[in-house]
């Protein structure tokens, strides 16, 4: 897209997320708490034309690195967006998220009854067993979660 | 082993080892009458229990230990909203071993991120029951001198009875072992555990009991578990899904074992106990011994 077109402005500092199936952009919000966190600025681009996947999102976040535990819950709910961080307005990385093998904290389990849903100071976490499809498992009470139990989490 | 919390952590090697120091300690006890001589064990039971916190209990006096505990959760900090996290680092400091049943999944892992003594499961909520599995597996061998090539029928709830996954587990170590599944099909076992013992353990799934049952060597029944039923309906549909009586047995070779963790409501009949077959009570005498191996070697 040339950069007449861009519908926000390029950022100086922070994390692009491109290449977002179209309308999941706002789950990778709640995803990363981005609603609440005021120390970032936020841009979202909603169904714009891709040559590569017809229509995609964009998240332009001003002001904020994603952690590895964040990058690998993305690869969960949005395998094969491209992750780019920026800084003083260059694109230092570029990546494509793929699907984690482990994830840790961001997702809670399904299991009611797990411990890890209770005043625990334990961090939750999950084996991904197969990724196609996608199916996790509690490394705490061995509850397997499908992926509409992930995306649930964000809706 | 530091903590035992599922029996899928185990190698056949040390469910054997345990076994075998079983029998050893079943037929000398008094040469491990001392063995826990000054040592303590918490006994944490936050879910009733009778078999488990009684055997443990046996065990650990009568290789000389004594003994502190709760068998109700209401007369602990856990009723005044204490995590499971904290009444564990305080029994650490307390005891030498911890033994926890708890009701929900996931409670022994939690608890074995911070218990700094061993920490062994007397069962977690549906997930598993590992000492339960080991007494069963040692009485199997008691029975068949031998844990591999054993036609093992499992019967009744398997969905909710936390005996099946880690006594599947046990079985899914050694080699040639065939298990079929006889549930209703609402009690199947769960889709988890199946996939973990594929390619380890064979097995078949089925609604009703076979009409000849002699190639089996052990039938293993359950109760349906009517406190983890969502849906009181349903547990007052399928709970006599299945009775073992004598007419049921009749094609059963005289040296297969009917096995139960027991309690028994009424899935077995009272005139099975005087059948050749009968095994679970001596299976939960077993438990002693078989407890008595496990805590011996894990607080030495």
């Amino acid at each position: 897209m040339a950069k007449k077109d861009m519908i926000v402005n390029a950022i100086e500092n922070g994390t692009v997320i491109d290449r977002i199936p179209a309308s999941k952009s706002l789950m990778i919000v709640r995803l990363l708490g981005l609603e609440d966190d005021e120390t970032c600025s936020v841009a979202i681009a909603v169904r714009v034309k891709s040559n590569k996947i017809g229509l995609k999102d964009v998240l332009k976040i001003q002001g904020r690195n994603l952690s590895p535990d964040e990058v690998a819950a993305l690869g969960l709910i949005a395998p094969g967006v491209t992750l780019v961080t920026v800084r003083d307005y260059e694109v230092v990385s570029k990546t494509e998220v793929e699907i984690p093998n482990e994830v840790e904290g961001i997702l809670r389990c399904i299991n009611p009854t797990c411990a890890t849903n209770f005043r625990e100071p334990v961090v939750p976490s999950f084996q991904i067993t197969t990724k196609k499809p996608l199916l996790l498992r509690c490394n705490f009470c061995d509850r397997v979660m499908l992926e509409e139990n992930v995306l649930a989490q964000f809706i | 082993m530091d903590h035992l919390i599922s029996i899928k952590h185990l190698s056949k090697d040390e469910i054997l080892d345990i076994v075998q120091l079983a029998d050893k300690i079943e037929k000398n006890p008094s040469e491990y009458a001392d063995a826990m001589k000054g040592k303590i064990m918490a006994n944490l039971f936050f879910e009733p229990s009778t078999r488990t916190r009684l055997s443990f209990e046996s065990a650990f006096l009568r290789m000389g230990g004594q003994i502190l505990g709760f068998s109700d959760p209401a007369a602990s900090s856990s009723k005044k909203g204490e995590s499971i996290s904290d009444t564990i680092r305080m029994a650490s400091a307390y005891s030498d071993v911890i033994v926890m049943r708890h009701f929900l999944e996931g409670s022994g892992v939690v608890a074995s991120k911070v218990a700094s003594v061993p920490l062994i499961s007397g069962g977690t909520g549906i997930q598993e029951h590992p000492t339960q599995a080991l007494l069963d597996v040692f009485t199997i061998w008691k029975e068949f001198g031998r844990l591999d090539n054993l036609t093992v029928g499992l019967v009744g709830d398997l969905r909710y009875g936390r005996t099946i996954p880690s006594l599947l587990y046990a079985l899914s170590k050694f080699e040639n072992n065939r298990v079929f599944l006889y549930s209703p099909n609402q009690l199947r076992v769960r889709m988890s555990i199946l996939s973990d013992i594929d390619g380890k353990l064979s097995y078949e799934v089925g609604e009703k009991l076979p009409d000849d049952l002699k190639e089996f060597d052990v039938l293993y029944v359950t109760r349906v578990q009517k406190e983890r039923f969502p849906d009181e309906q349903m547990y007052e549909r399928l709970k006599d899904f299945y009775v073992i009586n004598p007419s049921v047995l009749e094609t059963a070779r005289e040296d297969m074992i009917v096995m139960h963790p027991l309690p028994r409501i009424t899935e077995i009949s009272y005139d099975v106990d005087e059948l050749p077959q009968a095994r679970y009570f001596q299976q939960a005498k077993n438990g002693v011994w078989a407890r008595m191996a496990i805590l011996y070697r894990m607080v030495r």
